[in-house]
């Protein structure tokens, strides 16, 4: 096996934690989530060349991972736009995060928002600024700020409907 | 709503999750696609096709005669 491929097998089990967490939100099945898994790997190999060791290696992977769930899930919605609402499509149905209330509501809300707007929140999450998101996701500064406004908004109210399903 | 109640929920999401391995063999099964598998799925279907199609051609010289 070449050195370039062992040290690229060496990263991707050192993040597995972030790879599956996000293919995870994204994906409604065990199986779509087995199927965004290895886009997103190949994704990763594909893009490892250009991978400067210099940068966080995290930055780098949210950079590359995100970006290819948002785009498989507009691929794939726009199959099948014909067949259910799209409004619909969003909600994910696989939730396994154990018996913690806290880690379902979470997948559960996160789960709710639309594939760009989860990203967002997931690099908000893990404490990039506004100006790092717009860059990640290659959208503008204030086009973040807004989200996150209706973001928090959205989950404000996702999280209490469910808190309340819960009792 | 403050988002930052999240962060050690989503942090423990990321931990929980760690904790089920990609392994080696479906690292390298994803970034080394079987490139003769693939010319055989072509390869298959084309010969599918001709047959259907030279069915079809003598189905439908049949009818005429």
């Amino acid at each position: 096996m070449s050195d370039l491929k062992s040290r690229f097998i060496e990263l991707v089990q050192s993040n597995q934690g972030l790879i599956n967490s996000l293919c995870k939100l994204y994906s409604r099945s065990s199986e779509e989530m087995k199927d965004y898994r290895q886009d997103v790997l190949l994704s990763l190999w594909q893009a490892y060349p250009s991978f400067r060791e210099k940068s966080k290696p995290s930055t780098w992977m949210y950079r590359v991972v995100l970006n290819t769930l948002i785009s498989n899930h507009r691929k794939k919605n726009s199959r099948i736009v014909t067949e259910f609402f799209s409004e619909k499509m969003e909600f994910p149905l696989y939730h396994d995060a154990g018996s913690d209330d806290g880690l379902q509501v979470l997948q559960h809300a996160i789960g709710m928002l639309n594939p760009m707007d989860k990203a967002v929140v997931i690099l908000h999450l893990e404490g990039y600024v506004h100006k790092e998101i717009a860059e990640l996701l290659t959208l503008t500064e204030t086009n973040v700020s807004t989200r996150l406004g209706r973001i928090k908004k959205q989950l404000e109210k996702s999280i209490k409907s469910l808190e309340h399903e819960s009792l | 709503m403050n988002l930052s109640n999240l962060k050690s929920d989503w942090n423990q999401f990321k931990v929980m999750n760690g904790l089920s391995d990609i392994s080696e063999a479906e690292i390298l099964s994803a970034i080394e696609p079987q490139k003769s598998g693939t010319g055989k799925v072509l390869a298959d279907r084309i010969i599918q096709n001709v047959f259907a199609y030279s069915l079809l051609l003598l189905a439908l010289n049949g009818c005429a005669i």
